[in-house]
């Protein structure tokens, strides 16, 4: 397996063994370069989005692109693209329809990008796995659109989908995945029950609009929502003794006092306002990298994806490189560092197997080949 | 663009100069971000944190506030416990609650009291055998309760016996707490007494309140049951109709108390006298009905009959008086005589009735002749009503004579009937019918007013009439008043009349015939006992009964040529009367030999077919004009 990264420019000789080119860029740029990203890949899947920030290397800015070719030596891949309106934007029968579309015989591991702003990640997850073989694993994200969250692209070879969703399948025994997912905010203040909420918008947290509690607590800052929101994301409190869920904000509506978060808010679920901690953000990163590389066994890592929160971008500031760098030392020089910051990110939940959406966490996937 | 002002500030004293300020800008516009992004974060986090602090104070302030909303509540709650537990205690129920385990949950001490159960907490094992064991019918119970136990929401009530003879009324009802059932409640109640008043009023309803035997009631439904069995069983039943033949007369002369007791005493007697199954009641004043049921010999109840009867014979020892009572028994046995209860019993009486007119002191079985004979009785009753508005009843006279020399002194009136289609009916038939119905009131004005309109009509004021009274019209308290009415309308001496009563009239009713006789009696009218000798073996009464005359019965007149005793009591009878200075009259003179014994004895006046059957008016007044042939007169010896 060999992995090469191009930040900007292409290689000037076509690369004919690449299979598979994770392509992060701004839109436009992605629309100006999928031609020459074609002529330098020829036999590759071009796949990637939108996002609120790259990561290349131990770099995280807006670059206009970055592109990470991956040759495989065994491994296999195929590809599947939905488009969310054919489905009248019943994310869980999206869902179910990426993942039949995906041939089942020798899959291992799914990669997903969709689309950030309309999309219920919880469904689409959940949607997904109902039609995915037992023990296969899905990881990925939401694309972002920085901090405007206005519109958001998927990109699939020469497509650029609005309402898309694209999953990449893997094949072969020989490929080996890691992947962790962790986050690093504190909870505070007093829980508060979700009184109404329909899928993943949110009415109303003890019978209080939700949108007057965030206004609140943000002052003269309310009128940069939904952005700030990211600041100050929800944790569902979960069953007895299970971890709990991190939903970050995706939009508001003034007119209902509505919030829309990347994931199901369930009525009677006690919910409590988070807060960055610097220190434990890091803290997050790094831990997210340790339980990849235990999940990966002891392989080798030759590619390592990174899905971030735009929560955690917005809040890091100028440090946000810390986090990346905090994922290196802990992976070590060897594997390449891809990925982008995203509205929502997709892995197994801590210490299980049950895939489902993350917000505010750095998740990470780690690809290897035996 | 402009540094942030600290930035600005650290500027103006580490890098004064402009120049180099610019050549840094990029750097110094990347540290004053910072610097903003932190003041920022700041107030974003101070504001959090304040917002956080007041809306915990809230939280508090709302926790304070419910707090004492609890106590409040708890206090509410405290007093409806204090008056729930005074409810409990003050109530006369015994009242427990206990939940889906059958764990007591709340009870009162009368519960405990109860039950006898220990205080403190028994296990629902414990709570449930304790109670079971006093039960009569523990099994019974337990059913109802697992019933119970399945059916979520059902009420129940009922009784419990228990073993120490107490009874236990109780009610059950679900104990729901928001829909939900959580347990259930029972209340019981002692009612004992009332469960004794319940049966005393049954017994009572069911017994006579005298000789404590069954009534009629309770005999029918016996009787009725069986019926039923034996009809499966194909066994016969039998039932007696008992009615005492003398008890009016003890009753009477012996005071009702004596009469009482009498009555107890023959209901023991009888009582010992069946089997354990046969069943006596009473259900009349002098009458009891016997139910002899699974009759597998039909002898059997004949059997039983004439024990009944040999009981009775001996003398009953009443406040320390030897007394003796006889019965007439009527047996009617089922299927033969009759299906039905009723059937049997009327058909019982209907013998019971024979067997009086058998001489009393007898027992007779049902037959469909009885029923034949009743049937006419009930079919002349028909027809007497309204005999005298269609004139078939008219009056015959039977000539009474002065035996020394064959003159006609009077007569007795008698009654005939001659229905519409011409048939006679004998007065020994339609007597009694109209004595039963209480037509005799009409009959006996209505010949008592014949005989003296007759007796107007006579030239000879010597002539007198004799009337025959019914017992019925003995009780009547206006008859002296408008008999003396009749009398003086038709301007007749009182003498003329005589009145002639029998022995058993006089007897059944003493203080009212006396009364009656006495009345007429004082107006002059004459008083005579008929069918004399034939009735009580007392002649006690002759002493203080107002009477004038004697009429010897028809059986000593009728075998005077025949036999001595005969002779010997019509003169015996000839002789009281001298001796009481009564007249006597000799009935039922036949032949001409008896009419020679009467004469020799000196009988002064007799009557009889010898002499002239009754007559008409206009015979009779033909019959007077015939001046007597003295071949009339007899031979004497």
């Amino acid at each position: 397996m060999q992995v090469m990264q191009y930040l900007n420019d292409l290689p000037a000789n076509a690369q004919p063994d690449v299979q598979l080119v994770l392509a992060f860029a701004q839109p436009d740029a992605y629309r100006s370069r999928v031609a020459d990203l074609r002529a330098a890949f020829p036999n590759a899947l071009l796949a990637g989005c939108s996002s609120a920030g790259l990561i290349a290397g131990e770099q995280v800015d807006d670059f206009p692109l970055v592109a990470t070719a991956v040759q495989f030596e065994r491994c296999r891949i195929s590809h599947a693209w939905v488009d969310l309106t054919d489905h009248q934007n019943d994310c869980q029968r999206a869902g179910h329809a990426l993942a039949a579309q995906l041939p089942h015989s020798d899959l291992r591991h799914v990669l997903l990008f969709a689309e950030g702003l309309q999309v219920n990640g919880s469904a689409l997850v959940s949607g997904m796995l109902s039609a995915l073989p037992e023990g296969v694993l899905v990881t990925g994200g939401l694309a972002g659109d920085g901090e405007r969250f206005g519109q958001t692209f998927v990109y699939c070879n020469e497509q650029v989908g609005s309402r898309a969703l694209l999953a990449v399948g893997l094949y072969g025994d020989a490929l080996q995945i890691g992947h962790g997912s962790q986050g690093g905010w504190d909870s505070f203040g007093p829980e508060r029950l979700i009184t109404r909420s329909e899928g993943n918008v949110l009415y109303s947290l003890d019978e209080q609009p939700a949108l007057e509690l965030y206004k609140r607590y943000l002052g003269e800052h309310a009128s940069e929502l939904p952005a700030i929101g990211l600041k100050f994301p929800l944790c569902l409190r979960g069953p007895a003794g299970k971890p709990g869920v991190v939903r970050a904000i995706l939009a508001v509506n003034e007119s209902d006092g509505s919030m829309t978060f990347a994931g199901d808010m369930p009525e009677g679920t006690y919910a409590r306002l988070m807060r960055a901690n610097f220190e434990r953000l890091l803290d997050g990163a790094a831990g997210a990298a340790e339980h990849s590389l235990q999940s990966l066994r002891g392989s080798n890592a030759q590619l390592a994806l990174l899905i971030s929160c735009v929560g955690r971008r917005v809040v890091l500031g100028q440090a946000v490189e810390e986090e990346v760098e905090a994922v290196r030392a802990t992976l070590g020089e060897q594997p390449v560092l891809c990925g982008f910051y995203s509205y929502g990110e997709i892995s197994p939940l801590q210490d299980t197997t049950t895939c489902s959406l993350h917000n505010q966490t750095m998740t990470i996937t780690l690809f290897g080949e035996a | 663009m402009s540094y942030h002002r600290l930035l600005q500030r650290q500027l103006r004293r580490h890098l004064p100069d402009a120049s180099q300020q610019a050549a840094l800008a990029p750097l110094l516009a990347a540290i004053s971000q910072v610097y903003a992004q932190s003041d920022y974060d700041r107030e974003l986090l101070e504001r959090s944190l304040d917002i956080t602090s007041q809306e915990l104070i809230e939280r508090y302030e709302l926790a304070q506030h419910s707090l004492q909303e609890l106590e409040r509540s708890q206090a509410d709650l405290q007093h409806s416990l204090s008056i729930l537990h005074a409810t409990l205690e003050a109530t006369g129920e015994g009242v427990l609650v206990v939940d889906t385990r059958g764990h007591m949950r709340q009870h009162n001490p009368q519960l405990l009291q109860l039950f006898q159960l220990p205080g403190g907490q028994l296990t629902p094992q414990k709570l449930l055998s304790h109670i079971l064991r006093q039960l009569r019918h523990p099994a019974r119970h337990l059913r109802h309760l697992r019933e119970l136990w399945d059916q979520a929401g059902a009420s129940s009530a009922g009784e419990l016996s228990l073993r120490d003879g107490r009874h236990l009324a109780f009610h059950t009802q679900p104990h729901v707490l928001d829909g939900e059932e959580i347990g259930r409640v029972w209340s019981f109640r002692d009612i004992s007494s009332q469960h004794q008043n319940e049966l005393l009023i049954r017994h009572q309803a069911e017994h006579d309140g005298l000789t404590g035997l069954a009534n009629r009631g309770l005999f029918n439904q016996r009787l009725q049951a069986a019926l039923e069995r034996a009809e499966q069983r194909q066994w016969q039943v039998g039932v007696l109709f008992i009615d005492l033949d003398n008890f009016k007369l003890i009753n009477d002369s012996a005071g009702h108390h004596t009469g009482d007791k009498l009555l107890c005493a023959v209901a023991e007697r009888l009582q010992g006298a069946l089997r354990e199954d046969d069943l006596l009641a009473r259900v009349g004043g002098d009458e009891f009905l016997v139910l002899i049921d699974c009759l597998d010999d039909p002898d059997l109840a004949q059997r039983v009959a004439q024990r009944l009867l040999d009981v009775l014979r001996q003398p009953l020892l009443v406040d320390g008086k030897r007394l003796w009572v006889h019965a007439s028994l009527g047996l009617a046995q089922y299927p033969e005589d009759g299906r039905s209860a009723s059937e049997l019993i009327s058909r019982a009486d209907m013998a019971m009735y024979h067997a009086k007119s058998r001489g009393r002191n007898n027992a007779q079985a049902f037959s469909p002749v009885l029923e034949q004979q009743v049937l006419r009785r009930v079919d002349l009753q028909s027809q007497l009503q309204g005999a005298l508005l269609r004139n078939e009843i008219s009056m015959v006279l039977q000539p009474k004579i002065s035996l020394a020399d064959s003159r006609i002194v009077g007569a007795e009136a008698l009654m005939r009937w001659t229905t519409a289609s011409g048939q006679h009916v004998s007065p020994m038939d339609f007597i009694p019918v109209a004595e039963q119905t209480g037509l005799i009131v009409e009959l006996g004005d209505w010949i008592l007013q014949q005989a003296l309109e007759w007796l107007a009509s006579q030239d000879d004021r010597q002539l007198s009439v004799a009337v025959n009274l019914s017992a019925r019209q003995l009780e009547d308290p206006q008859l002296p008043q408008r008999l003396l009415s009749w009398l003086s309308l038709r301007n007749l001496e009182p003498q003329r009349l005589e009145l002639e009563v029998t022995e058993s009239m006089l007897m059944s009713n003493r203080e009212q015939a006396s009364h009656f006789l006495e009345q007429v009696r004082n107006f002059g009218v004459r008083v005579a006992v008929d069918d004399f000798g034939t009735g009580y073996s007392s002649l006690n009464y002759l002493r203080w009964l107002p009477i004038d005359v004697l009429k010897i019965d028809r059986s000593f007149i009728h075998d005077l040529n025949r036999a001595d005793d005969a002779r010997a009591i019509a003169r015996s009878i000839m002789n009281l009367a001298e001796n009481l200075r009564l007249q006597v009259v000799a009935e039922g003179i036949e032949d001409p030999e008896a009419a020679a014994f009467l004469i020799d004895m000196g009988c002064p006046l007799g009557q009889g077919f010898w002499y002239s059957p009754p007559l008409s008016i206009a015979a009779f007044a033909e019959r007077l004009s015939i001046p007597i042939p003295s071949i009339m007169r007899p031979a004497a010896g």
